[in-house]
């Protein structure tokens, strides 16, 4: 078993990505396969960076249990996603154009985390969101 | 698969090399610098860091010719790159002749064709080109995820060589290769015994090019270089192309590995690395600056010719050297847990002054029961203090 958490700073365009780095070289070092890895750091960074742009900021929780199972839970400070179905939805973005500008915000952000993770639940409200992703390691 | 060789008999254990490595590959033994053969990818950082000139690279040796009944030596375009005029590609061709090889052969229609292939390939993804063995290498131990985006062709020496040997199945043929980096050296069956490849030997042009040099005084026949294959050489000549993406430079090439590892490079088909800055033509073992070398190709090359490969070619052997790890999780994790236990008790200087190139290595080597917390230095010297 395994718990790990991580800070993520709102805003921080500087840092952005720094933490899924974090996450993917732990794993790595625990011995998980490449194949999976390339899922977790394709979902971890996706999620990180909607963070830093969209939602103040929040933390990172990384947790592997015995049976190889990866969870990560990004918990964020707010304001919710309004329209949840919008925000599932193929290139739909709020991104604004400082992201825009730094190629972020394309909308496929949701999208593509969904697609790579084994199990996707999203619970949102103006407090904040948590997402939690599941990926079977073993 | 090293071609790195420490040669101190006497080090001043600065730990330069230590600290240098990419790899981690490097750690003080006994007084002694210790390799590990597995995760060298022959970057040549280490080399460049000593100050005592205590570590080398080294190719075969010119007495190696004899060994064959014909000798083929090839030249590559970031050879060819660095010298000035048509003339004094003649010139070098004419000297390697002399030098005792019976054919020596251009390699810039092959290096042409490679490329070639490696654009026409069919891609519904992202691909890395895969001609350079040092980023071959690093993706296999730094980066993992990415091993499986390497494109599956092969390095056009080998190509070249097979080519040869096959032309002449009842000759005994020594292929020679003039390697521009420290790399290339590992890719041919000597020095190094890497025996699977059809090069026999490796030959580092630093070493041999004094000798070529007094050599280089005539030359007639005329030597067409192929401008399509020079090119391929430097990111500063390669055609430009929006779904290629070419870098250069080592810290430029980790950065855009971990940007591939993300999944932020799919909107492109090939990504080209050069490790060494201004490609190979700016190789470790290369005699000139690759920025200079680069306005030579016009002058030098007299065509476009792409060679025209049979398929069977182009594909790279898989050797296979990875271990697999038959841990079950439990075991996994439970080793990750026992190291960072041992990791949090110690400094976190990485200041390998205990001859390992991390906290996290001496952490790894306290739960292999191999050292102690008493073997770190800043512990000890902290104890003494108190």
């Amino acid at each position: 078993m395994l718990n790990k958490s991580f800070e993520v700073v709102n805003q921080d365009y500087h840092n952005m990505g720094k933490v899924s780095s974090q996450i993917k070289k732990m794993l790595l070092q625990i011995g998980f396969d490449a194949k999976i890895l390339r899922r977790i750091a394709v979902a971890s960074y996706e999620a990180e960076i909607n963070m830093v742009i969209h939602a103040y900021g929040g933390n990172i929780l990384m947790n592997v249990d015995d049976e190889g199972l990866i969870t990560l839970t990004f918990h964020d400070l707010g304001p919710g996603i309004p329209d949840l179905e919008k925000a599932m939805t193929p290139g739909w973005s709020t991104a604004d154009e400082k992201a825009r500008n730094l190629g972020f915000g394309a909308g496929m952000g949701l999208v593509n985390i969904k697609r790579v993770s084994d199990t996707f639940d999203i619970k949102t409200s103006p407090a904040g969101t948590i997402l939690t992703l599941t990926f079977k390691g073993y | 698969m090293s071609v790195i060789t420490y040669t101190l008999s006497k080090c001043s254990k600065c730990m330069r090399c230590v600290q240098s490595c990419p790899t981690k590959a490097i750690r003080m033994q006994n007084n002694r610098i210790v390799i590990d053969k597995k995760n060298c990818i022959n970057c040549f950082k280490c080399i460049n860091a000593c100050h005592h000139k205590g570590i080398t690279a080294k190719g075969s040796t010119l007495d190696d010719i004899s060994s064959y009944n014909y000798t083929v030596c090839l030249v590559p375009s970031a050879l060819s790159c660095h010298l000035e005029s048509k003339h004094k590609v003649n010139e070098l061709f004419d000297a390697l002749r002399q030098l005792g090889f019976d054919e020596i052969v251009d390699l810039s229609p092959v290096e042409a064709a490679v490329y070639d292939k490696a654009q026409k390939y069919p891609k519904n993804e992202m691909y890395l080109s895969s001609f350079c063995p040092l980023v071959n290498n690093l993706v296999k131990i730094k980066f993992p995820v990415l091993a499986d985006k390497l494109l599956p062709l092969n390095y056009p020496s080998e190509i070249m060589a097979k080519m040869i040997k096959d032309q002449h199945p009842n000759k005994q043929i020594g292929v020679f290769n003039l390697c521009e980096c420290a790399a290339k050296l590992a890719l041919a069956k000597f020095p190094y015994q890497n025996l699977q490849y059809e090069v026999d030997h490796a030959l580092s042009i630093v070493d041999i090019f004094p000798r070529i040099k007094t050599l280089m005084s005539n030359g007639n026949k005329l030597i067409e270089l192929s401008k399509e294959g020079l090119i391929t050489t430097s990111p500063l000549t390669i055609k430009k192309d929006p779904k290629i993406l070419v870098a250069d430079g080592f810290d430029s090439i980790l950065n855009i590995l971990e940007m591939a590892e993300f999944g932020l490079l799919e909107d492109f088909e090939l990504i080209r690395l050069y490790p060494c800055y201004g490609g190979c033509l700016g190789g470790h073992l290369m005699w000139g600056n690759a920025y200079t070398a680069t306005r030579n190709i016009d002058e030098i090359a007299s065509t476009n010719v792409i060679a025209n490969i049979n398929e069977q070619y182009f594909i790279k052997p898989v050797f296979e050297d990875i271990d697999i790890d038959h841990r079950s999780i439990q075991e996994k994790l439970k080793y990750f847990n026992a190291v960072n236990l041992q990791l949090e008790k110690l400094p976190g200087y990485d200041c390998t002054a205990c001859g390992l190139p991390t906290c996290r290595f001496m952490a790894e080597e306290i739960v292999n029961g191999h050292k102690t917390l008493k073997d770190c230095q800043i512990l000890k010297t902290k104890e003494g203090e108190i």
